[in-house]
């Protein structure tokens, strides 16, 4: 275990791990950055994670984004020990944020969401789904499904009797 | 997308939103519908400031409307004339007089030409719902009792007991002013009638011992401060989660204090001083689900000998009971107590929802809304 451990680990003092996309990409980031993700991080408690993190329904391009979320926020579980090299301030990190999730388009946003889920990262979840909140918000139901691209499945009588279970709700 | 993800989304809208995504299709009804989701929205929104303004100015002729305007913290005036932020919540062929709020509730009692007796009505100030409560001859909103002899009681909702709670040592049962939640801790306030200032008192170990004075609020002198005036427990004091008080006290304007920042954010005497109140502004579909269906028309009925147990402790509050009207305070908690009191058969007392018991409860009545009666 301690041989193992010296072989893979850096200068930054983290043990590395690989993370392998499902179109078969490889990352290699630090423990730290990995255990983000709870999956990951239960994984490597259990002692799963040498061969590289298989994960089969994550895309590279979305792991490429997950990756440098990650790595961007490090910062944040490792300040209270202070050994890290410099974190990102808070406000590198809220810009940083925003124009993640503000560039995305909507598919490519609900790909980064179930990643986020799949790995379990919830500051990540967290903002994405907010993100998609955001733009739901105010919308009628009509623009709702225009948005996501949602097919009424409701007959109109069905439609029409929820409505007026809350028809406050669907005033202006 | 998976339902589970696509609760994660719909968890963060407003209730507003929600209530409208049902209608988008099958599939987010069932999702925003289901026991677990109506329960988690409640607990990710936080609870603001409710302020009740009464009956709107054109309400002459039925049906009333009763506005209410969110009270933020961010705003000074909170009532000054401008519209913004008011709006009616309730629009209803009948008077009604709020009574309290609970996490998120508010209790309505119905007016009737000469007395109260006119049943009890709880609002969900979210989804603007509206259900009628029938529990005997008289119905009672209760939080904490408050005797003569300065003893609260309390009600342990897991062992459903009732017990004495020891106010704090200075304070005397006159000088006691309302009671709230503060961060999960009982609090009273409490004004001297000899000196100008409302202190808050804490009980710093759960159960309501350890009295800490955590607050002294300088209250402008002939303004607020009347030597006659001796609270007796009675007015609102509520904390939002921005850690703004508001205190409303019968004969007083009604305040607004900072308790982070330690300084009066405003003072206001527009508000109706006995109906300012607490109240979620989220979901509360889940709020609705606590108390939907069966559970909320039967309540739980707690166990005889706890009964017994509190007649027994607090004849005295009982007492009160008997009156008729007299509602002391809080325990610390979000319980929903009604009280039926019966003198010639008896007393009851239906506890109909306790952050616990929706919490850890599982069945079916939880995922549904209110019908309007």
């Amino acid at each position: 275990m301690a041989a193992a451990a010296a072989e893979a680990t850096t200068d930054g003092g983290g043990k590395m791990i690989i993370l392998i996309s499902a179109d078969g990409k490889r990352f290699e980031v630090t423990e730290a950055v990995a255990s983000q993700s709870q999956l990951i991080s239960n994984m490597i408690e259990d002692d799963c994670t040498e061969n590289g993190v298989r994960l089969p329904n994550v895309d590279g391009d979305i792991l490429t984004m997950v990756v440098d979320y990650c790595n961007m926020h490090a910062g944040d579980a490792a300040a209270a020990g202070d050994t890290m090299k410099a974190s990102s301030t808070e406000e590198e990190l809220k810009k940083f944020d925003a124009e993640l999730v503000q560039a995305l388009e909507n598919p490519v946003l609900f790909k980064l969401i179930l990643a986020a889920n799949f790995l379990n990262i919830k500051s990540l979840l967290d903002m994405t789904c907010q993100r998609v909140a955001d733009m739901m918000s105010g919308k009628t139901p009509e623009q709702m499904r225009e948005t996501f691209s949602i097919e009424n499945d409701f007959t109109p009588e069905e439609e029409a009797a929820i409505r007026q279970e809350n028809a406050w709700a669907f005033d202006d | 997308m998976g339902d589970d993800v696509g609760a994660e989304i719909l968890l963060r809208l407003p209730a507003k939103a929600v209530l409208r995504c049902r209608a988008v299709c099958r599939s987010w009804r069932r999702i925003t519908t289901t026991a677990y989701f109506v329960a988690a929205h409640s607990r990710r929104r936080p609870l603001q400031l409710l302020g009740y303004t009464g009956l709107a100015v054109d309400s002459s002729s039925s049906p009333y409307s009763y506005v209410f305007t969110v009270i933020t913290s961010v705003i000074p005036a909170f009532c000054d004339g401008d519209d913004a932020g008011r709006r009616i919540l309730l629009r209803r062929d009948m008077r009604v007089s709020l009574r309290g709020s609970c996490d998120g509730l508010l209790l309505f009692e119905r007016n009737t030409g000469g007395g109260g007796d006119g049943g009890v009505l709880i609002c969900n100030p979210a989804t603007r719902q509206l259900v009628g409560v029938t529990v005997g001859d008289t119905v009672y909103w209760g939080r904490r009792q408050t005797d003569d002899r300065g003893q609260m009681s309390a009600f342990d909702t897991v062992s459903e007991t009732f017990r004495r709670v020891a106010p704090p040592p200075p304070v005397s049962h006159a000088d006691e002013g309302p009671m709230f939640d503060m961060h999960g801790a009982l609090a009273v306030t409490a004004m001297k009638s000899t000196e100008p200032y409302m202190d808050v008192w804490i009980a710093a170990a759960a159960g309501g011992e350890n009295w800490v004075r955590l607050l002294r609020v300088e209250l402008p002198p002939g303004h607020y401060y009347s030597g006659e005036v001796k609270p007796h427990g009675y007015g609102k004091a509520v904390l939002d989660d921005a850690g703004v008080l508001l205190v409303a006290m019968n004969g007083c304007p009604s305040f607004l204090y900072d308790t982070k920042g330690k300084r009066m954010v405003t003072e206001n005497g527009h508000l109706t001083v006995a109906c300012s109140c607490l109240a979620a502004e989220g979901v509360q579909a889940d709020h609705s689900a606590v108390v939907s269906g069966d559970r909320w028309r039967r309540g739980r009925r707690i166990g005889a000998s706890a009964i017994v147990n509190w007649i027994e402790d607090a004849a005295a509050a009982a007492e009160h009971l008997a009156e008729g009207a007299r509602i002391a305070q809080a325990a610390v908690g979000q319980a929903f107590v009604v009280a039926s009191a019966d003198p010639g058969h008896g007393s009851h007392l239906l506890l109909l929802a306790w952050k616990q018991q929706y919490e850890h409860a599982a069945d079916s009545n939880h995922g549904h809304l209110l019908h309007l009666h």
